[in-house]
């Protein structure tokens, strides 16, 4: 189908004249003033290819069509071309100005007529498709855009459910706390979300803090390869069997590394690191590597508070609870692990939410 | 009489018009559109009532039609009335000027249509 031009001149003379030279290879419509054409326009817009424009019209202007068609979005996907008998530069320099792609000079000129129009014509149909076709490639990246968040978002899932699985196991072993995965996970939580905004220098964030949240409940894995007798054991650990205990750090690091290649990397690690760290002191004291200051993962930093408070305000076989304030102040006044000075100004901040939540669990158990 | 003698009589450019409009049939279409055409009445009203800038349009318009019609002597006579009423401000000489379109477009307009009547 041949595209359609609206040629738009209160002189009949002027209008025949641009149909006759144009028939041959487009159809023509024809408004008599400004506001037919824009009458045409509204309801032919997609069919219009191009509007040869007086200036000079009663009812609306050339002018006055312009503005219309700005305000309607239609000069974006219609060329216009004036039609005008001025040799004026600045009529001509103001008409670009209001987004005129040309013109078509009194008299007509047949051939440079037709030349005009096919070049506009052919100018915005190429734009015109490859409009089109970047319309359609950014619908094609989109939809892959989706797809792999669907997928990430399936990753993490399955990451969390592994994690989730192993601590389980702990759990099923570990006869004394039922419940100390979840409340250091949300220990660990309170904590890490109070550091983060307290010190941004370490980097964490929404992200990082859930990765290290959900792979907290893992830091006892390496227990499942301790021997009952000692895990078990309700009196004192002879210091050889202290030693096998302690060996639940880095022996969860090879639980980990055999499981490598099932989850990302990313959570790979944190889980390494807090496996391997949750014992070290902050005074390089702890164990298996007696890492010092930030040479320990924040990470583990953050896990290993939280599982002392909550060795603290818990009853284990060979001790009771400790009264929450106390633990606090304990862990504070470095009478239980030392801590980094900036983890301890951030745990300070957030003890009343400790103890709500330690609170809380107790409720549940009691249900 | 034939359509060059019509140009030939008003002072117009038969080989010009001929190039535009191809075939003296389609020249003689063209020619009863300009009968049609409103634009010298527009500047005779607006003239009457001073309405300088209305009268403008109606001069531009002229010209353009003029022009595209190869009507030289019109055009030429029109042309002198457009500059003059541009600026909105026309001079002392606006009657004679108007004097001198209206001449050539009534010759126009008369040997039109005795060109039209004879073709019948």
């Amino acid at each position: 189908m041949n595209d359609n031009i609206l040629v738009v001149d209160d002189s009949e003379i002027n209008r025949e004249l641009l149909s006759d030279i144009l028939q041959e290879d487009y159809e023509i419509l024809t408004a008599e003033h400004g506001q037919e054409a824009v009458e045409k326009l509204a309801a032919l817009e997609d069919r219009i290819s191009i509007v040869l424009l007086d200036l000079q019209m009663p009812k609306l202007d050339g002018f006055g069509v312009l503005a219309a068609m700005r305000e309607h979005g239609w000069l974006e996907r219609i060329p216009v071309l004036i039609i005008t008998g001025e040799q004026s530069t600045v009529v001509e320099s103001e008409c670009f100005k209001l987004g005129v792609s040309d013109f078509i000079h009194k008299p007509f000129e047949p051939s440079l007529v037709r030349m005009r129009v096919k070049n506009i014509v052919d100018l915005f149909t190429y734009k015109k498709s490859l409009e089109d076709k970047v319309a359609t490639q950014t619908k094609t990246l989109r939809e892959q855009y989706n797809l792999l968040e669907e997928q990430a978002a399936r990753l993490k899932e399955t990451n969390i459910r592994i994690i989730d699985i192993l601590g389980m196991v702990v759990e099923f072993r570990n006869l004394e706390s039922g419940e100390h995965i979840n409340r250091v996970k949300g220990f660990t939580e309170i904590l890490a979300k109070q550091f983060m905004v307290d010190f941004p220098e370490y980097g964490l964030n929404d992200h990082t803090i859930e990765m290290i949240v959900s792979s907290s409940s893992l830091h006892d894995v390496g227990k499942i390869a301790i021997p009952d007798n000692i895990l078990l054991k309700p009196g004192r650990l002879t210091n050889e069997e202290f030693e096998c205990m302690k060996s639940h750090t880095t022996k969860g690091c090879d639980v980990l590394n055999n499981i490598d290649g099932i989850w990302e990397d990313e959570y790979r690690q944190y889980a390494y690191d807090i496996c391997r760290h949750h014992h070290e002191r902050f005074d390089g004291r702890g164990y298996p590597d007696g890492l010092k200051g930030d040479d320990i993962p924040i990470s583990a930093q953050l896990v290993s508070l939280a599982d002392v408070y909550d060795a603290l305000v818990s009853e284990r076989c060979y001790k009771k609870a400790f009264p929450k304030d106390e633990a606090a102040r304990m862990i504070i006044g470095g009478e239980c692990g030392i801590f980094s000075p900036k983890i301890l100004e951030s745990f300070s901040k957030v003890t009343k939410d400790f103890e709500a939540l330690a609170d809380n669990n107790k409720n549940k158990q009691a249900q | 009489m034939t359509v060059k003698e019509c140009y030939d009589r008003i002072g117009g450019s038969y080989d010009e018009a001929k190039q535009r409009l191809m075939d003296d049939k389609r020249m003689i279409k063209f020619l009863g559109m300009f009968l049609r055409d409103t634009s010298f009445e527009q500047i005779t009203e607006a003239l009457a009532k001073n309405d300088y800038a209305e009268a403008f349009k109606g001069a531009h318009s002229l010209k353009g039609v003029s022009h595209n019609m190869a009507f030289a002597a019109l055009c030429s006579a029109v042309d002198v009335l457009t500059e003059d009423l541009r600026s909105g401000n026309p001079s002392a000489d606006i009657t004679g000027l108007y004097g001198k379109t209206k001449e050539a477009y009534e010759l126009t307009v008369q040997t039109i249509k005795e060109l039209l009547d004879s073709q019948e």
